[in-house]
């Protein structure tokens, strides 16, 4: 190992110190400032991380700690993202609220690490430490609402299955050390394809840990439940970052290392897509909760992503790649609208309460129609373009069966979005909403994402462009 | 002499029990705690056998971390096990209908 080696790590450690900061701070109970500083070290944090990462960038690839670690554009795409988003997600979260908001930052914090670990890891090991990293702080997250049943029950639900999964996905490791004796992931680069039975078991369990982290359906009841049962806020970072790193994870593991055996894993991925895409549209048209309901959305809209990487090639990852990440961008507008909403004594929990909401808050309104639009996939919105891209990949490979079928569902989904739009626009509030309490970062913070929506999807060539630029090197 | 082959079954019989014993345990949230650490030990007992069996040592320190991680793990589930407690008075898995559609 070379010391110099340690600059490629920049982000991990900066991060590990803010980590160390906040929890020495944490530590002098009576400072009265306490949750200004926590939410100035939880932004400042991933910024400078980010800002750490122009070094890496002179460098496109780069193997280091003896093949441990591997930087590389898409990894270091996916980490800007992550802290990018984290630091508005910081900025986002109602001071209010909750009373243990620098705890809360502390876990979201060690999620970002996980991520961080996962996004650059080359070796089996590292990556296990970085999903463990990661799922043990979102089981926290999910707890973090310590009087409420919900949120601790929705806790042990998540632990559990969590547990069992990351079981599973162990057992797949060792049999995969068993068959090649090595962990390293580059050493699997060059497998010649073979169908023994024992390879089979392995790449299975191995999915069945990766499906989980995305929420997709045979492991899918975490997502509604953690959602329902974790406030706003918490909500807000676990639908948005973890799935990042759940891209990371596929993308190390199954296109990085096992490519050369995708006939294998390749119609996995696509059944369990198409399930996990029928099955959240399907089940979200009944609820009343609205957390649940866009968890349910969100299994969805996961399934539209799994599709597209099962149509292995170039332009499948990167269409599926832009589909997560404007995904993303919906799914922190639409949380922050409902973190916006909600004060001390009233959380915005099921649709009834966003009656009349044009009245009360017309801008939020309208905002919140944009990520409704656009999550249906409207044509000027950004939505509309992540659909189109994947579609048309599945078009040029001939897959338009899965097409048709996607289409249909999205069809059907828009019905529980526009009932979200209906009872904002017209229906009477029986309820007067509470005064708004959220700060002028916040508003602005909303405006600017949810107009980006529009705004984005008149000029899709411009993301699209910047996505390929930042993940030109895929594979 | 023991071959690889009974200490990978007995890995996968272990493997089994916990599995099992989480999907059909209707009554503690321990047994739940205690099968998925059966599961963690399982997959550590084949990682021992592989690396005796291939001379290399990778399989052993990966268990070091295993085991590490397993009860990081075990502390988390009791912590939000007594949570659990203090707000719903049981540890039942019947007694987990708080949240509903």
């Amino acid at each position: 190992m070379n010391i110099t080696e340690l600059k490629y790590l920049a982000p991990e450690i900066i991060i590990a110190s803010g980590i160390c900061v906040l929890v020495l701070i944490k530590s002098f109970h009576r400072l009265r400032s306490i949750n200004l500083l926590s939410v100035l070290i939880g932004t400042l944090t991933p910024l400078i991380a980010l800002l750490s990462m122009v070094f890496i960038f002179n460098n496109p690839y780069e193997i280091i700690l003896n093949g441990q670690v591997v930087i590389d554009t898409l990894g270091s795409g996916l980490k800007i993202t992550a802290y990018g988003l984290c630091a508005l997600i910081v900025l986002a979260t109602n001071i209010n609220q909750i009373n243990n908001k620098s705890e809360l930052i502390l876990i979201e914090l060690f999620a970002l690490l996980g991520i961080s670990i996962l996004c650059s890891a080359s070796n089996l090991l590292v990556i296990y430490l970085g999903l463990e990293t990661l799922a043990l702080s979102l089981y926290g997250l999910v707890a973090s609402n310590r009087k409420s049943v919900k949120s601790s029950e929705a806790a042990m639900k998540y632990f559990v299955l969590g547990s069992i999964a990351s079981g599973l996905f162990l057992y797949g490791i060792s049999l995969i050390y068993g068959l090649y004796g090595s962990i390293n992931i580059l050493d699997f680069n060059n497998l010649s394809v073979d169908t023994s039975i024992e390879l089979q078991i392995a790449i299975g369990f191995i999915i069945c840990g990766i499906v989980f982290k995305f929420g997709a359906f045979p492991f899918h009841s975490w997502v509604p439940d953690s959602y329902q049962g974790s406030t706003n806020s918490v909500a807000l970072f676990i639908s948005t970052v973890p799935k990042i790193g759940a891209f990371a994870l596929l993308y190390r593991l199954l296109i990085d290392s096992f490519y050369s055996l995708s006939s294998l894993w390749s119609s996995f991925l696509l059944v369990i897509g198409i399930a996990s895409l029928i099955y959240g549209n399907i089940v979200a048209l009944s609820q009343n909760q609205i957390r649940r309901l866009l968890g349910y959305s969100a299994i969805g809209h996961i399934g539209f992503i799994l599709i597209a990487i099962s149509a292995i090639n170039q332009t499948a990852i990167e269409s599926s790649l832009l589909y997560l990440l404007i995904y993303v961008i919906m799914t922190l507008a639409t949380f922050i609208a409902l973190e916006l909403l909600s004060s001390e004594n009233k959380s915005i929990d099921t649709i009834n309460d966003l009656k009349g909401l044009n009245n009360s808050h017309p801008w939020v309104a309208l905002m919140l129609l944009f990520c409704m639009f656009s999550m249906i996939g409207i044509p000027p919105f950004i939505g509309f373009y992540a659909k189109w891209i994947v579609l048309s990949t599945l078009l040029k490979m001939d897959m338009i069966y899965t097409a048709i079928i996607a289409i249909i569902i999205t069809v059907i989904a828009a019905y529980y979005y526009l009932r979200i739009v209906w009872y904002m626009y017209f229906e009477k509030s029986d309820i007067p909403l509470m005064k708004d309490t959220s700060t002028i970062i916040q508003k602005s913070l909303f405006f600017t994402i949810g107009s980006s929506l529009l705004l984005l999807g008149l000029i899709p060539e411009t993301l699209i462009s910047l996505i390929g630029r930042l993940f030109n090197q895929i594979y | 002499m023991i071959t690889l082959q009974s200490y990978l079954t007995l890995s996968a019989i272990l493997f089994a029990i916990g599995i099992i014993g989480i999907i059909i345990n209707r009554k503690n949230i321990i047994i739940i705690l205690m099968c998925s650490e059966l599961i963690l030990l399982a997959v550590n007992f084949n990682f021992v056998a592989f690396s005796y069996f291939n001379q290399d040592y990778t399989g052993q320190i990966f268990v070091f971390f295993i085991l590490t991680v397993a009860a990081a793990e075990a502390a988390i589930g009791l912590a939000i096990l007594v949570t659990l407690y203090r707000n719903n008075g049981s540890i039942d898995v019947q007694n987990l209908t708080a949240l509903k559609e």
